[in-house]
């Protein structure tokens, strides 16, 4: 069990890491638990002064200059504090060791990639544009359509929140220099800026990506990459169970167990892929030759 | 060095692919590697194209390089792969939309599509390096994975026994060496040949599932007379055809390389082709080492005649295609896929 200990409005920045690892160990607030915890998740500094001695911590530093108030790891603090992961947004605090969690992190398993190619057929299929460009602006609604949007595109000018999801999907994407910079993106890597910050600008440049398989196919690939590596909650909840020596429970994202699954969770295939469950009967197989044996 | 050749093996087929294999694990060994080639049967069918994909992720393969060549061999694992492509599952790029592929709009069909492309990207972008067999594999690897790839050549079999015909002189018949199967579009030799006006003859040599069909196009197009269907030719027969040549007619749709070109221009022959006929352009350049048709009966019946009137014209851009192509070896080939340290 995984303790949580905050203060009101201080979960925000670990909003969609704690609603990550609700999913794969058991999660409560500090002071919902009789007994005692495995390991304990402080959402600031300050609530480390609750945190019972001798269990496994990992906080959140809201900036590098927090991390010389953490016990333990400034200066020897015997065994009351057990500190092994530090989490931030921080870049400074980052760069000295803290683990990333993006404002904008998700879980990428729940958004398969979609490669310029099969966008292609899906809008072949629904009589779409060929060329399908849309824009997706800070205010749209997820359940508005624009995650469908973003899927279908050929290429997007996004902004806001969503941009996050679109790099996730592998739209190829156009956006803006602000956003970029939030994200630590590299322009003419993961996502194109337009060289003027105009709409206008950014609509042409998401045609002519539209147009040039090559250029959105790159775009795309290197997007996914970018949210597997940088903004995938998944990868960041293991690394934080991982250090604090907790055992996932979740069987919607398991440890992978045997080769089979390991092969299959490196390729980060969907949980829903057929061939998932065509890698299940076969490993069956195994168990029922095992049962004879 | 310990270097596994990896391909796909198809059960009871024999093909360019396997000849390729055998060519290069040759090569390593003669190079002085240990090589041998790994083959893992594999079948196209949508249900199970992508079992022989993961069996490959769980393979033990103990060598200091591996070097997979088709799919789904590069589901290889290994810390040392170097990529040579020869092709990609076509059925599921270049090749949607055409009859052969049985991918099309339905769900099942855009789901594995969708499985396959993401997994082809990232064990693509796994290898070491990347190298091609042609630029059109390569050019096939940017436009639908974003990858990069660098273009390596090497020699057609029997490379070694193709030479320009002894004294020269004028060839005796247009040659259409290939297998007879939809995407190499054989049928458009009979119609060329049937379009020209010269009387030259004419020979078809290769088998395969539309040979029936196109023994009843001859008879149609009524020049029995003038070409023989010779099916499938063995290689001393088919270095006398490749020499008594005037020109080789190759027009498959979009091909990925094409042996048959380089034989033709090592035997000194010069070469018809189709402007859409892909990787056969990256050796016949239109007016130099053959002519390049839009693939209509009429021109390619036309470039038979030219070659046919001009026998100088025909030696001169055999000649240069020889040029072209002359140099390729598979020494080269080995020196850049395991290079000496």
């Amino acid at each position: 069990m995984l303790a949580v200990i905050a203060t009101p409005g201080s979960t925000e920045p670990l909003r969609a890491l704690v609603r990550q690892l609700a999913a794969q160990v058991d999660i409560r607030s500090l002071d919902r638990i009789d007994g005692r915890p495995d390991g304990v998740l402080a959402a600031s500094i300050d609530a480390l002064d609750v945190a019972p001695p001798g269990l496994p911590v990992a906080v959140w530093v809201a900036n590098a200059e927090e991390l010389g108030c953490v016990p333990g790891l400034a200066e020897p603090h015997g065994d009351d504090l057990d500190v092994r992961v530090l989490l931030s947004s921080d870049r400074m605090a980052i760069g000295l060791g803290a683990v990333a969690v993006p404002a904008a992190a998700l879980d990428t398993r729940s958004l398969p990639v979609l490669p310029p190619l099969v966008r292609a057929r899906w809008r072949e299929r629904h009589d779409l544009p060929a060329e399908l460009v849309v824009t997706i602006e800070a205010e749209a609604d997820p359940a508005g359509g624009a995650m469908t949007a973003l899927a279908l595109a050929a290429a997007a000018v996004v902004s806001g929140p969503m941009l996050a999801s679109a790099l996730a999907l592998g739209t190829p994407v156009v956006s803006t220099p602000a956003e970029v910079d939030r994200l630590g993106l590299r322009p003419g890597h993961e996502v194109e800026v337009a060289e003027r910050d105009a709409s206008p600008a950014r609509t042409a440049l998401a045609g002519a990506i539209a147009s040039d398989d090559e250029w959105a196919a790159r775009l795309s690939s290197a997007a996914r990459r970018f949210a597997e590596s940088t903004l995938d909650v998944g990868r960041i909840s293991n690394v934080v169970l991982d250090r604090l020596g907790l055992a996932a429970s979740d069987p919607g994202r398991p440890r992978p167990a045997s080769r089979l699954d390991r092969r299959l969770a490196e390729l980060a295939t969907p949980p829903t892929a057929r061939i998932c469950a065509r890698a299940a009967v076969a490993a069956e197989c195994f168990a029922e030759l095992d049962d004879r044996s | 060095m310990d270097v596994l050749v990896c391909a796909a093996q198809v059960p009871l087929m024999q093909g360019g692919l396997e000849l390729h294999v055998e060519n290069l694990v040759a090569a390593l060994s003669a190079a002085g590697h240990r090589s041998e080639a790994v083959l893992v049967p594999a079948a196209w069918d949508r249900e199970r194209l992508l079992d022989a994909a993961l069996a490959w992720r769980l393979l033990p393969l103990d060598a200091d390089v591996v070097i997979p060549l088709n799919f789904p061999a590069y589901f290889a694992r290994h810390p040392r792969k170097v990529l040579w492509l020869a092709h990609q599952h076509r059925a599921a790029y270049d090749g949607l939309g055409q009859a052969w592929s049985d991918f099309g709009l339905d769900d099942d069909s855009i789901d594995l599509h969708r499985q396959l492309v993401d997994w082809d990207t990232r064990v693509i972008g796994e290898a070491e390096r990347r190298y091609a067999t042609s630029a059109v594999v390569a050019s096939r690897l940017r436009r639908f994975n974003g990858l990069d790839a660098v273009t390596l050549h090497h020699p057609p079999p029997l490379a070694d026994r193709l030479r320009p015909r002894a004294g020269g002189g004028p060839g005796k018949h247009v040659l259409c060496v290939t297998r007879l199967e939809g995407n190499k579009r054989p049928e458009l030799f009979i119609d060329a040949l049937a379009a020209s006006r010269s009387g030259i003859s004419g020979v078809l040599a290769g088998r395969g599932t539309m040979a029936d069909a196109l023994d009843r196009r001859v008879v149609s197009a009524g020049i029995g007379h003038r070409i023989e269907v010779a099916g499938f030719v063995d290689d001393a027969t088919l270095l006398d055809l490749m020499a008594d040549a005037v020109a080789v007619l190759y027009a498959p749709l979009d091909e990925d390389y094409g042996y048959v070109t380089l034989q033709a221009f090592l035997a000194g022959v010069p070469v018809i082709t189709a402007v859409d006929s892909g990787g056969v352009l990256e050796w016949v350049t239109d007016g130099v080492t053959g002519l390049v048709t839009d693939g209509s009966a009429e021109a390619m019946g036309a470039a038979i005649d030219a070659l046919a009137a001009d026998p100088d014209l025909a030696q001169r851009m055999g000649a240069a295609g020889r040029a072209r192509v002359v140099d390729l070896s598979w020494e080269r080939v080995v020196d850049t896929l395991v290079p000496r340290s």
